[in-house]
């Protein structure tokens, strides 16, 4: 099921008692959510699970008053049969339930009865997704597509950013949207993914300074792998090192580095001691060697090498 | 196959009582013949052999394919030390309950490096190590012309045999000893250029690292009798910590190297 089939129920006023929605896209499912609910003319409810609700749905009522009710990732619903069995046999009533999955694993019998209960919220293409931003607020093209790629093309994060520019043109006065989206994204409020962290998080190490302790938790946010950054730590202190302890003047043809890697080194000469240098390679290794064997966790492994370090 | 006499004889014994077990582990170091005796049990299965791959796609694939056989059929998954974890989790189902016609052999280097409950499915079958005089035979029958004292003091598995002999051994020997006598004198900066002349990826040229620690090792302990210097000794000491670090699965070859050039200058200047 798609997208356009939930529009056609809804367009119809005939939404079944039982849908299921999975995807990225959790601001769309929310928008479609509140539609059903106001075009059914039922009260939208978010609940924890459907035991919250259970007893009262088995229950005659007199007077009861039909909802929709959105719950998310209920494993009382998606492990138990014999509630998927009551779901599709008229348990129910008048009521609508919306079930909310963050994942779906496609192999599991769940899957395969509901598939066609299923919809699936993917991620907004670019141009849908600029129409919706545009819907919301007055950006020219290129500032919008800017804020796209600054949002990394999730519409979440877009409406907060949006918010963000709704509120400083209440309190500033300022009416044009754009020159408040070029302020904001100019002085860091609109929140702008660190790129190349782990590169400065590396230099920040080799050049003493305490900040690295700030681009490890920025690092960690892009999602850069514990050993890919003590790969990088490992390689820029050799090149350090190689650098740093050669006396020839033709440093490229006694080490064999690039012109590139010596320029880097040299940004960070002489802040550690050779022997320091050395100490660092040692520690690197010791701790790629214990994950790999074990015996060190990888979560806490940064943390412990810059605090031995520095 | 020169050697594992009595893992083939077992094997062989098993198949002749018609108990073979449909999933099995060989293990044993790189190079010593987990593969060919994988065929070998296909030939004498008489199943048709199919080398899989270790993804979860390749996994997923077999899976399709083996309730649908209509002869015997062995799937090998050959060198399944780096399987991900989702393979082997895929995996886990279809030893469980093989189905009909189905055999499923994986082989690694170290048995730690499945799961538990992989093991748990299967029979393990370990490679026996090889004697220097099977090694030799091997050298022999493949016409090798290399010194034979070389092969017998450094070579573990008829891999390593078949690795030395593409080497000008003596061009290999005349660089191991360059490297004894001036890695702790050579300048910081120009040491880790040695790296250069060994092999430290799977696509690269260069000695092989192991090769090169067991000749340097050897060397050392030739130089020690000769002069009785105490510091060749030291010598094989840290090369025989490093050489146990390159049994680690995923380790860095290149870290491995340089941290092992570092305690030699540590200990030789």
């Amino acid at each position: 099921m798609d997208a356009t089939t939930i529009k056609s129920y809804i367009q119809t006023k005939q939404v079944p008692s039982f849908l299921i929605f999975t995807g990225p896209e959790w601001v769309v499912q929310k928008i479609y959510i509140n539609k059903i609910a106001e075009v059914m003319n039922l009260q939208l409810k978010y609940i924890d699970s459907i035991s919250d609700i259970y007893a009262s749905l088995r229950m005659r009522q007199v007077f009861n008053q039909n909802s929709v009710y959105v719950v998310r990732d209920d494993k009382e619903i998606t492990g138990n049969e014999k509630i998927q069995e009551q779901l599709q046999h008229g348990l129910l009533k008048n009521n609508i339930l919306i079930l909310l999955l963050t994942s779906v694993d496609k192999r599991t019998k769940f899957y395969k009865t509901y598939k066609e209960t299923i919809c699936e919220f993917d991620t907004l293409k670019p141009h849908i997704l600029k129409a919706y931003i545009q819907r919301e607020i007055e950006l020219s093209d290129s500032n919008t597509e800017k804020l796209m790629e600054v949002c990394e093309y999730d519409y979440g994060r877009c409406l907060l950013e949006i918010d963000k520019i709704r509120q400083y043109g209440e309190w500033s006065q300022v009416i044009n949207d754009d020159k408040i989206f070029e302020l904001l994204l100019n002085d860091g409020t609109i929140y702008t993914l660190p790129k190349d962290a782990i590169f400065d998080l590396v230099d920040a190490i080799l050049d003493r300074n305490i900040n690295c302790f700030d681009l490890l938790e920025q690092s960690y946010e892009v999602g850069e792998a514990t050993m890919v950054m003590l790969s990088v730590l490992y390689n820029n202190t050799k090149q350090l090192l190689q650098v740093q302890s050669c006396t020839s003047n033709d440093i490229s043809k006694s080490t064999g580095l690039t012109s590139w890697q010596i320029k880097n080194a040299q940004k960070h000469l002489h802040k550690y001691k050779t022997g320091e240098l050395v100490y660092i390679m040692r520690l690197v290794r010791e701790c790629e060697k214990g994950i790999k064997i074990g015996t060190y966790e990888e979560p806490y492994i940064m943390p412990y090498l810059l605090t031995k370090i520095l | 196959m020169i050697g594992q006499e009595q893992l083939l004889n077992d094997i062989s014994l098993l198949v002749d009582r018609d108990t073979f077990p449909r999933f099995c582990i060989l293990t044993g170091p790189r190079g010593s013949g987990k593969k060919l005796i994988a065929h070998h049990i296909g030939d004498i299965l008489k199943c048709t052999v199919v080398n899989a791959g270790t993804t979860v796609t390749d996994i997923r694939t077999v899976i399709d394919n083996c309730y649908n056989l209509t002869s015997a059929t062995l799937y090998i998954m050959a060198d399944a030390d780096n399987m991900s974890v989702q393979a082997k989790n895929a995996l886990l189902k279809v030893t469980e309950e093989p189905p009909n016609r189905s055999y499923f052999i994986i082989t690694l280097e170290d048995i730690n490096n499945t799961l538990e409950t992989i093991r748990s499915r299967a029979v393990t079958f370990q490679l026996e190590p090889y004697t220097p005089e099977q090694l030799v035979e091997y050298a022999i029958s493949k016409q090798y012309d290399t010194d034979i004292n070389i092969i017998e003091e450094i070579c573990d598995t008829p891999g390593e045999v078949d690795t030395l002999c593409q080497y000008d051994v003596p061009e290999f020997y005349n660089f191991v000893n360059t490297t004894i006598d001036h890695i702790a004198t050579v300048s910081g900066a120009n040491v880790f250029k040695l790296t250069d002349r060994l092999k430290l990826k799977e696509d690269g040229d260069g000695y092989d690292v192991k090769l090169f620690f067991k000749m340097f090792m050897k060397v050392c302990w030739e130089r020690y009798s000769d002069t009785d210097d105490i510091k060749y000794t030291n010598g094989v000491l840290v090369t025989s910590d490093y050489l146990k670090d390159l049994r680690i699965t995923g380790i860095s070859k290149p870290g491995v190297v340089d941290l092992w050039i570092l305690d030699m200058r540590r200990e030789w200047m």
